[in-house]
């Protein structure tokens, strides 16, 4: 068979794979396992309504899944085969851009596929149950799977154009993030505070998956049905629009470029200008070595710290637009602690990533078996990884910091009684728990990034690592607090977050920070060492 | 006294070395012994436990059994101290592409503890070492194969240690630069460095080595001096013969003999086989010569590294 032939090789490598069918049960047993869960909790309530809470929570944690699947499974792929130089042996054949691009998503995004496609067997349960119509699950086994394609179709475009991972992969969630959830979160909030104004961002609910999958419920698709097929519509075309073009650029763009980087090259005089090449910037690069080998390595680039702070001017700029454009109507409690959120947000995003990506490099290109058979001993390059981190994020986070004490002081200036109480806990447990958080984030991300087989989701996988099971933990007692109508007040909840936070931050980060210290070389050896399956490890094998 | 040879000081010793990586042994009880001053070469199919062995040697993996010393301090209880005496080339070497030459050089002087004010002076000194003078400000990603293989080098001389473990240094390297990297390290021999060498290019170890070892499936076939490899063989030696007149009464007559093992026509001359290693040409002649054939040459074939090396092992892997 002629077409396609990277589709159909690399779908036969990937069905092969243990991680495809792995993924698919995993999906599946964690579906069955939350609707086990939920159908014990609501035992005394209506069937009709017990199905109607599974199928909200179910495809809402699908089409979530889903509309993030492209940061985990496309965003690196293209980009790690340009960089291993693999890519340009698939364009010395006969093969063509689009053969390669969906080639590319085809193995890449099997597993992902496969993992939505194992929730949809569960998702009839509730059709089964009552309550939930045959129209409404067919809508959302759409919506997901087409927040799927686009979620992928982003990753392959970002992929075509990046060359580091890092790149790839964060730029692959930014645009997610600000195509998906940005521009109508921001347009939601806006028209929210002033239901009379007009939606400032009108388009940008159309792309999405929030959107979509909102519509997809009868109650709103009766009235809106027009409005969904064309949201589902617009994102289907765009996906494709996106591959479109991810397959006309891309065989522009696999050649290396002749190598610039002689002395007095192109290539040279960037790096010089990224490193510093001033008297004073050699100076400090000369005392960065003298005191610790690793800081010097993690901290050469004299820029790396003004990274940092562009994120903040950035912010600050969308506030100062704002402010401007809403006057009196943005300086409020809510603008204060989203504010808030969103800078602490970032702070913890950039401090994963920086903190896992030298040792996942390193690891990933041999540099770090190098460095371990010199004396540079594991305490002196973690000791060199806290000071580049200092470096790079001292500044930022005291900035943040005392941004956050004068949004709180205003905030709690125009509150009173029980708000005023509310308003003073919600600062002081996000600015605690944002230190522990990091705290915690530090250890977990460096160990992520040892024992990582792809660098690109090190971060990804310590962020994951970090907030993933108090906010799981907290969503199942939220759930079940409401479906059984035993809910608490905030204060409940708020301690139960405090709470689940700062135990799992303890753990995950006593445990990576006793691996670090005392696996680090066996971890670095890893990548030498088959790897054991599953059922191998499970056997004792 | 004075005419006594003095007995050679060990430099690298193993003993019932193992490595297993999950199901799969990678060594098996391996004893090697390098004596200090050796250009040691280390000869083995892929797979066969090389890689392995050297980065045990190198601190970089531990043993799953055995012991293994490097100049008198053991790699796993004492690795600090061989960390500090050893230079190690990876045959898959990460470099950092963005660094220039001597900024790369530096950090790993620094990563070695040489004074800052010591560094400079050794980094000049290595790249003359290794005729990198005239790079020494360009980025590392501008640098051709054989040109980091060079830098590579480079990198383990900066803290002048007093053995070199070197994974197929040559590998991907144009004729001129492997010549000249193994010019490199015969110098750096005759300055008493001790090299443990691995590679493919046999012909080249056998004129660099002054003592190999072979190994296979994690076990050791062959270790000594390049010269002894051959009588290592269970191969009889090879003689080319050449006689005037009736060849064909020549080929009868060896083809009868029960010490010959085999004998064929090759460029006018019989290439002879002999049936075990202990005979040698004596048998050809006194065979050729009671029959009545008339000999005009006779010599033994050299048998190459390469070709003992083909007949002591079968290419097999774990």
């Amino acid at each position: 068979m002629k077409f396609l032939p990277i589709v159909i090789r690399e779908l036969t490598v990937a069905a092969r794979r243990k991680a495809t069918h792995w993924t698919r049960m995993l999906s599946a047993t964690v579906a069955v396992a939350i609707t086990a869960w939920m159908l014990s909790v609501m035992a005394g309530s209506f069937p009709q309504e017990t199905s109607k809470a599974i199928f909200g929570v179910m495809t809402a944690m699908m089409t979530l899944y889903c509309a993030m699947a492209g940061v985990r499974f496309t965003a690196d792929c293209l980009s790690a085969e340009r960089r291993e130089g693999t890519l340009g042996l698939l364009f010395l054949t006969n093969l063509r851009g689009h053969d390669v691009v969906l080639g590319k998503l085809v193995a890449s995004s099997l597993d992902a596929f496969y993992g939505a496609l194992a929730i949809v067997p569960v998702l009839g349960l509730p059709l089964l149950m009552g309550g939930v119509t045959l129209g409404e699950f067919g809508r959302m086994s759409l919506v997901a799977l087409n927040a799927l394609f686009f979620s992928l179709a982003c990753g392959m475009l970002v992929s075509t154009v990046a060359r580091s991972a890092h790149v790839a992969v964060w730029g692959t969630l930014l645009v997610l993030i600000l195509v998906a959830g940005g521009l109508p979160a921001l347009d939601a909030y806006l028209v929210g505070k002033d239901p009379t104004s007009r939606s400032v961002f009108p388009w940008g609910y159309i792309l999405c998956p929030g959107y979509t999958y909102a519509l997809g419920f009868d109650a709103l698709y009766r009235r809106s049905a027009w409005q969904f097929w064309t949201s589902l519509g617009a994102t289907h075309a765009l996906a494709w629009v996106l591959l479109g073009f991810a397959s006309l650029i891309l065989p522009r763009m696999w050649q290396d470029r002749p190598s610039s980087s002689g002395r007095g090259g192109v290539g040279h005089r960037i790096q010089l200008w990224l490193r510093g090449n001033s008297p004073s910037d050699a100076r400090f690069r000369r005392k960065l070595l003298d005191r610790n080998a690793y800081y010097w390595l993690t901290s050469r680039r004299h820029w790396k710290p003004a990274v940092a702070w562009f994120a903040l001017v950035v912010m600050a700029a969308i506030w100062a637009w704002g402010w401007h454009r809403f006057k009196s109507d943005w300086t409020n409690e809510g603008t204060y602690f989203m504010t808030g959120i969103i800078l602490n947000f970032i702070i913890r995003v950039a401090f994963a990533s920086e903190a896992s990506r030298q040792l996942a490099e390193d690891h990933h290109n041999g540099a770090l078996e190098l460095l371990l058979s010199t004396p540079l001993t594991v305490s002196e390059i973690l000791r060199g990884q806290y000071l580049s981190l200092r470096r790079i994020f001292l500044g930022p986070l005291v900035f943040i910091l005392l941004i956050e004490t004068v949004l709180f002081i205003a905030t709690i200036k125009t509150q009173y009684g029980s708000d005023r109480s509310m308003w003073i806990c919600l600062w002081l447990g996000m600015i605690v728990m944002t230190l522990i958080d990091l705290g915690a984030l530090f250890w977990v991300s460096q160990w992520m990034g040892l024992t990582a087989r792809q660098p690109n989701r090190a971060s990804a996988n310590s962020l994951a690592l970090v907030f993933f099971p108090p906010w799981a933990l907290l969503a199942l007692i939220g759930m079940a607090s409401v479906t059984s109508h035993t809910g608490g007040g905030w204060e409940t909840f708020f301690s139960m977050w405090c709470l689940f936070g700062l135990i799992n931050d303890f753990v995950v980060g006593a445990w990576a920070q006793m691996k670090l210290r005392e696996e680090f070389r066996t971890a670095a050896q890893r990548r030498y060492a088959p790897q054991k399956g599953l059922l191998e490890i499970l056997a004792g094998k | 006294m004075s005419g006594e040879i003095p007995e050679p000081v060990v430099a690298v010793q193993t003993v019932g070395l193992s490595r297993t990586f999950g199901s799969t042994a990678a060594l098996l009880g391996l004893d090697l012994t390098v004596n200090q001053g050796d250009l040691f070469g280390f000869i083995g199919s892929n797979g066969a436990g090389k890689t392995t062995t050297l980065r045990i040697l190198a601190t970089f993996l531990s043993p799953s059994g055995g012991t293994a010393k490097v100049l008198g301090h053991d790699v796993v209880t004492d690795a600090d101290a061989v960390r500090n005496v050893i230079g190690y080339m990876p045959d898959f070497f990460g470099v950092y592409k963005d660094m220039e030459v001597t900024e790369y050089l530096d950090f790993f002087g620094a990563c070695y503890r040489i004074p800052g004010a010591q560094r400079e002076k050794t980094v000049n000194d290595v790249l003359e070492l290794v005729g990198l003078r005239e790079k020494r400000g360009f980025l590392i990603g501008a640098l051709s194969r054989g040109m980091q293989q060079r830098l590579g080098l480079a990198r383990v001389l900066i803290h002048d240690p007093r053995l070199l473990l070197l994974d197929e240094p040559a590998s991907g390297l144009d004729p001129r630069a492997r010549i000249e990297m193994m010019a490199i390290l015969q110098e750096l021999q005759k300055m008493g460095k001790t090299i443990i060498i691995s590679s493919h290019i046999l012909s080249e170890l056998q004129t660099l080595c002054n003592r190999v070892a072979i190994i296979e499936k994690g076990k050791l076939i062959y270790s000594g001096p390049v010269q002894g490899v051959r009588d290592h063989t269970t191969a009889g030696r090879t003689i080319r013969a050449k006689v005037a007149g009736d060849v064909e009464s020549a080929l009868l007559l060896l083809r009868t003999d029960t010490r010959i093992a085999a004998v064929v026509q090759e460029n006018g001359f019989l290439k002879i086989t002999l049936a075990s290693p202990e005979l040698d040409g004596s048998v050809v002649a006194e065979t050729l010569v009671r029959g009545g054939a008339r000999l005009l040459s006779l010599a033994e074939d050299e048998l190459g590294l390469e070709e003992v090396f083909m007949r002591l092992t079968r290419g097999e892997t774990q």
